[in-house]
């Protein structure tokens, strides 16, 4: 695992779980804008891209493209099955879902990298 | 490079200028100067720069960017305060509905289609639940996000489909000169989000179908699931689009190992698409086909046998555009037009690839796409599809931007020539395509609608004003929400979101407002309804309604060619029994409680008399 790869995770894991905390916690309105924003328009898809294309295969500018495009995707897909269910859609009920989606997807990575034969 | 990149700025400069003194009352002739010289700032050195041929990629990307984000601007200086179209009032009583059941289907009484299609308000509702933003905030950035995906997504395919980034900076710019992208494209719409996602569900289709796991998949389908739950057309659209890929390829290529893969992606999106239609959004195909495109398609076929007069171009509602920009505007369709034959024969005689006998087949649907503008119902039709075909017309013209160099260079000599013959290409495609820019600009958008309405307008306003605004939020805190109400079709979109009533449907409202006594008509009408107020809006009698065209409906006597404004008798007849009670006054906004006709209690005099002399016979 590279360096960067090591740090990007981190900060991955660190932005979806203090998003999952803020849905719970009053957080500065500042710090909750700039985590929202993230979340919802990069984070998720930016994890899944990790997830499932090797490295080398998209360019910046087309990663960046798919992480916003699969992120609003996802996004909109959590959202409308949170609303179609008892649980319904809330501040807390979709932080948890795209925090913990993206997470879950972090650790997935984490757990690929360090297998030897996945390069 | 570096004045195509400064010069957005100044061009939205310009634009913020104009749109100042239109909201200050200037005229349109004095304002209009400043809105179009801040366009052609924007789109002339930006065209130039990424159609030269010595341009790299990355630059030509990063241009594109960069006009569709200030095209996006622009929209967004015509309203910086609050939503300005009324679709986006539409969007946002989805979404107020959503945050405020947390759940779907809540009905919707300005579009009932639009709550069966939540994918905008669900994401809306959500990005305000975690970050405490308005819902105007979420909107501009959602939106925002979205213009961006397109800018990029439409350069990423037609790339793809020409295998150029030259042609597909063409093909990009002619998509930002479509007819909606300026303004219609740039609301917060449901569409708005839906095309954005589905061009990008396009690139990653193409982009990732060699892989050799199939993960990336997960992403494409998750796409299709987006857009389907977002827009109806747009859903239905990519469905098209992705057979017509599959058919393409089965037919030039035949079977490979990846077509299975594209006709399950093909069978996703038409199956949830029509899957949603039909059992889940059920009046959506109502809305779709029995109220928009069988009256479009029946007046069509009048006016091709002969039994209908075309609909008068550039005129609606007592206004008539300058003549220069009627001359633009048929001179773009003519460009247009023109350019399409050779583009296809060129494209004809390259390599036959699938994506590219698609974007053929969409670009030829063009011309067709053009009829349904000459009848008034087919207007939305024609205007609309432009979002969808510019994108094949994009790449297929786009073809021509580097086809004659390909043969020129064949045969000149002389470097000096060819650099000569590069600039002149380079020169007229960005003249054409500015023309086709301005031309197509005055075709998506009525010219008193180009720069915002005067803060303080003389007539019958046509966009919704600050003091109709005010009032609904005073009936949310005075009256509660989901009180049933009549009103104008303008002032009705301020009641159903910012007051969170419910207004009748304009078909319904329109005989209670246009009749002259409070007779027994219009009580049965009023009881039948179960309106429970009215709000009047006497600017109503002081002028005509430019867009759309009518007051309350299109069902409406007199709806698209009025000549008098709304007679007052018509307001007055409620403010002349004494079942009504005025409940709010400000200005020429007037809100009557007219609940006791509704129940039955107070029968006014004008319908009591009716009634005995009905007895007395």
């Amino acid at each position: 695992m590279t360096h960067l790869r090591l740090v990007l995770l981190s900060v991955t894991s660190f932005l979806a779980a203090t998003t999952i905390v803020a849905g719970y916690l009053a957080v500065p309105d500042v710090m909750r804008i700039v985590l929202g924003l993230v979340l919802v328009l990069i984070l998720p898809g930016f994890m899944l891209l990790w997830a499932i294309l090797p490295e080398g295969r998209l360019s910046y500018d087309e990663r960046l493209l798919a992480s916003v495009g699969g992120s609003m995707a996802i996004t909109i897909c959590v959202a409308v099955s949170l609303a179609a269910t008892p649980i319904g859609l809330s501040r807390t009920s979709l932080s948890v879902a795209l925090g913990a989606l993206t997470l879950a997807l972090s650790v997935y990575n984490g757990f690929r990298t360090r297998v030897p034969h996945d390069t | 490079m570096a004045v195509a990149l400064l010069s957005p700025g100044l061009g939205l400069a310009s634009v913020s200028v104009a749109d100042a003194a239109s909201r200050n009352g200037s005229s349109y002739t004095k304002a209009s100067v400043f809105f179009w010289f801040g366009l052609l700032l924007m789109f002339v050195p930006i065209a130039a720069t990424a159609l030269a041929r010595g341009t790299r990629r990355r630059e030509r990307l990063l241009l594109l960017l960069l006009l569709g984000v200030a095209f996006y601007v622009v929209k967004i200086l015509y309203s910086p305060d609050n939503f300005g179209f009324g679709d986006e009032y539409i969007q946002l009583r989805s979404t107020q509905d959503i945050l405020r059941t947390q759940h779907l289907f809540a009905p919707n009484p300005l579009l009932p289609t639009a709550s069966y299609y939540p994918g905008l308000p669900a994401l809306t509702a959500g990005l305000m639940d975690i970050t405490g933003l308005s819902p105007f905030t979420c909107g501009l950035v959602i939106i925002g996000a979205a213009r961006a995906l397109i800018s990029v997504s439409v350069f990423f395919v037609a790339e793809r489909v020409t295998k150029s980034d030259r042609s597909a900076a063409a093909a990009s710019l002619l998509y930002a000169a479509n007819p909606m992208f300026l303004f219609w494209s740039a609301a917060f719409s449901y569409e708005d989000l839906a095309l954005p996602l589905a061009a990008f569900a396009v690139w990653w289709l193409g982009k990732t179908r060699h892989e050799t796991h199939r993960l990336p998949w997960s992403v494409t389908a998750v796409t299709i699931l987006a857009v389907t739950v977002t827009h109806h057309v747009a859903g239905l659209a990519l469905a098209a689009l992705l057979a017509a890929w599959w058919l393409a390829e089965r037919l030039t290529v035949g079977r490979n190992r990846r077509l299975p893969e594209l006709g399950a992606m093909t069978l996703l999106a038409g199956a949830t698409s029509l899957a949603w239609l039909f059992l889940v959004a059920r009046p959506a195909a109502h809305y779709l086909f029995t109220d928009n495109l069988f009256p479009a398609f029946r007046r069509l076929g009048s006016l091709l046998s002969g039994h209908a007069a075309p609909r008068k171009l550039y005129s609606s509602g007592g206004y008539v555009s300058p003549h220069w920009q009627t001359f633009l505007g048929f001179l773009a369709v003519i460009l247009i037009l023109a350019a399409l034959p050779p583009a296809l024969y060129y494209g004809w005689r390259r390599p036959r690839r699938a994506p590219l006998l698609v974007a053929m087949a969409t670009a030829a649907a063009y011309p067709l796409s053009l009829l349904p503008r000459l009848t008034t119902v087919g207007v939305a039709i024609s205007g609309r599809s432009s979002e969808y075909l510019f994108a094949g017309l994009g790449c297929v013209l786009g073809l021509l931007v580097i086809t004659p160099h390909r043969t020129r260079r064949r045969h000149t000599v002389h470097r000096k020539r060819f650099t000569a013959a590069s600039l002149l290409t380079t020169a007229l495609a960005t003249a054409v395509l500015t023309t086709i820019l301005v031309g197509d600009v005055t075709i998506g958008t009525a010219f008193y609608q180009q720069l915002p309405e005067a803060t303080d307008p003389r007539g019958y306003p046509w966009s919704l004003q600050a003091d109709v605004i005010t009032a609904s939020k005073w009936t949310l805190h005075h009256l509660g929400n989901n009180q049933r109400f009549g009103s104008d079709a303008i002032d009705a979109l301020a009641l159903a979101s910012y007051g969170d009533q419910d207004p009748i449907p304009g078909d319904t409202v329109w005989p209670i407002f246009f009749a002259d006594q409070m007779n027994e008509s219009v009580v049965r009408q009023i009881q039948r309804a179960h309106l429970r107020y009215v709000l009047l809006d006497w600017r109503m009698t002081k002028g005509v309604p430019a867009t759309p065209g009518y007051y309350f409906s299109p069902a409406e006597p007199g709806a698209g060619r009025y000549a008098k404004a709304f007679p007052p008798v018509g307001l007055e007849k409620f403010d002349s029994t004494n079942c009504d009670t005025l409940v709010y006054s400000a200005g020429p906004i007037q809100i009557f409680n007219i609940s006791r006709i509704e129940t039955g209690s107070c029968i006014p005099k004008a319908a009591r008399s009716a009634r005995l002399k009905g007895a007395t016979q």
